[in-house]
């Protein structure tokens, strides 16, 4: 039907002006101009600190999302983070097709916010989990709010989403981002963890001193620094702690 | 520091949550490794709350923080604590941190209110990221001969930023200090000099780094990711209705990767 809005929504992102505040100083940003994205999963990688964050939190201010986790109709009106940055004044947006008809912002610590807001409001708990918080893990919780509020035909953001998961987690996550994938949604998720990294048929774009370039799995950091140090964790720590 | 610690079931009711929990439910006596333990298992498995339990009965507030600070907002979420005995051991404790993992995304904030924080890297610290805020912490305001009970401390770390971690780690275990920590990381679950204890169904079982799970599956993951995901996303086809696949479910879909690499193997 020409009427349901498919991935992709979001083609590219673009870069004009300053900001005026500490991401011009972001070397992986500074000269950024355009940085296309995957039709449909796009990973951010990069060091703490390399702008990661800042980026994806620029683009769900561009987004209208709100940028402490969240969806549009469920607007968060607190923070676990002292500011954002303007980064959002330097970017653009080169949308495609219909609008999504669903999107969300999820971060580890938004299962953290939902579950005050909705304590702090005394809305039922059943409403936005399936269990009772209290009785679920964070990483639980977490999955709850991957699997129900996510919904096909969206554009989702996440950043570090693996920050609550255990291994099997993840792995339960990519299937879920697997399954949206196969509805039409599109990803962008920053992440460290070199499993979901690991999800097929993505773009990865490294962020680094040199700017933001597409690199192949096999030479994501995270990836070649964990193998080598699983292949000999002796050898790094004989390194390490002398 | 904690030499061990012991549950005493007097007036526990078994089936309520927390002592429902497998893990819980078969604990009696757990003995603590002098600098490091390590706390692994699933989501739910009840790490989180064992920890906080650990740290509440050690004298931390359940909000967290260091142990001079004597503000409680919040209530703890189990009542473990209360049925939980430690042996002390004799070393001096002079410090001590208790980091829940909600306040890894909290630390810029909590840590500037501290003051005095020249800042990881030399970066402001309102400027860094939450793993950066959490370095800065550990790099200035660990200072040796400590408790240091932390949740899932990779949560907002690199690889790279975790190597620092347990570089940082190794010097404070060199300064008297003591750490317990839940992890699910395959990197900080190496850390040499340390006792991993995996939190299941079995109970609470001390396990070998190259046996858990995190190890092996990160491996089995990283070697041949795409007959591993193959795996995992046919499993998901064909129950294409399932949307809540949680953890459970995966477990079987695992089992069959690693059979699938393993005849490979043979």
């Amino acid at each position: 039907m020409a009427s349901t809005p498919t991935a992709p929504f979001l083609r590219a992102l673009t870069f004009q002006g300053t900001a005026d505040d500490y991401s011009d100083a972001l070397p992986a940003l500074r000269e950024i101009e355009r940085i296309e994205l995957h039709p449909r999963v796009t990973f951010l990688v990069g060091e703490n600190g390399s702008g990661k964050s800042t980026l994806v939190e620029a683009l769900v201010v561009a987004l209208k999302l709100n940028p402490e986790g969240g969806s549009r109709s469920y607007q968060l009106a607190f923070s676990t983070r002292s500011s954002h940055s303007r980064l959002h004044r330097r970017l653009g947006l080169e949308r495609c097709g219909l609008p999504p008809r669903n999107s969300f912002f999820l971060r580890a610590e938004s299962v953290f916010n939902l579950a005050s807001v909705v304590e702090a409001e005394g809305r039922e708990m059943h409403d936005v989990f399936e269990r009772p918080l209290h009785e679920q893990s964070h990483g639980e919780s977490f999955l709850d709010v991957a699997v129900n509020r996510l919904a096909p035909n969206g554009l989702y953001v996440l950043d570090e989403p693996e920050a609550a998961l255990s291994l099997r987690g993840q792995l339960a996550l990519m299937q879920r981002v697997h399954q949206l994938v196969a509805q039409d949604c599109q990803f962008v998720i920053a992440t460290h963890s070199p499993i979901l990294l690991g999800y097929p048929d993505a773009w990865i774009l490294e962020l680094s001193d040199d700017g933001v370039h597409r690199i192949e799995y096999d030479e994501a950091p995270q990836v070649e620094l964990t193998r080598a140090f699983l292949d000999d964790p002796e050898r790094f720590f004989r390194h390490l702690l002398a | 520091m904690i030499r061990s610690l012991s549950l005493d079931r007097a007036g526990v009711d078994a089936a309520r949550y927390p002592f429902s929990v497998p893990a819980i439910r078969s604990l009696t006596t757990l003995e603590l490794h002098p600098q490091v333990t390590l706390l692994a298992g699933e989501n739910g498995s009840g790490k989180s709350t064992l920890v906080e339990a650990i740290a509440v009965a050690a004298g931390f507030n359940p909000e967290g923080g260091s142990r001079n600070m004597r503000v409680a907002t919040r209530e703890s979420h189990s009542s473990l604590h209360q049925h939980l005995k430690l042996v002390r051991d004799p070393r001096p404790q002079n410090d001590g941190w208790f980091l829940r993992s909600e306040s890894f995304y909290n630390l810029a904030t909590y840590v500037e209110q501290l003051g005095d924080v020249s800042g990881y890297g030399n970066v402001p610290l309102h400027e860094q990221s939450h793993g950066e805020s959490f370095l800065t912490l550990a790099l200035e305001r660990f200072w040796g001969e400590g408790l240091y009970i932390l949740d899932e401390p990779e949560a907002a770390l690199s690889v790279r930023g975790q190597m620092a971690l347990m570089r940082r780690m190794h010097e404070l275990c060199a300064d008297g200090s003591q750490f317990v920590v839940s992890t699910h990381s395959p990197v900080l679950l190496a850390y040499p000099e340390a006792r991993i204890y995996v939190l299941g169904d079995d109970g609470i079982v001390e396990t070998p780094y190259r046996e858990t799970e995190q190890y092996e599956l990160t491996r089995l993951f990283l070697d041949d990711r795409e007959r591993f995901l193959r795996h995992l996303f046919d499993a998901s086809e064909a129950t294409p209705d399932s949307g809540a696949r949680h953890t459970e479910q995966v477990t079987i879909e695992l089992a069959a990767a690693r059979g699938v690499k393993t005849s490979s193997d043979t």
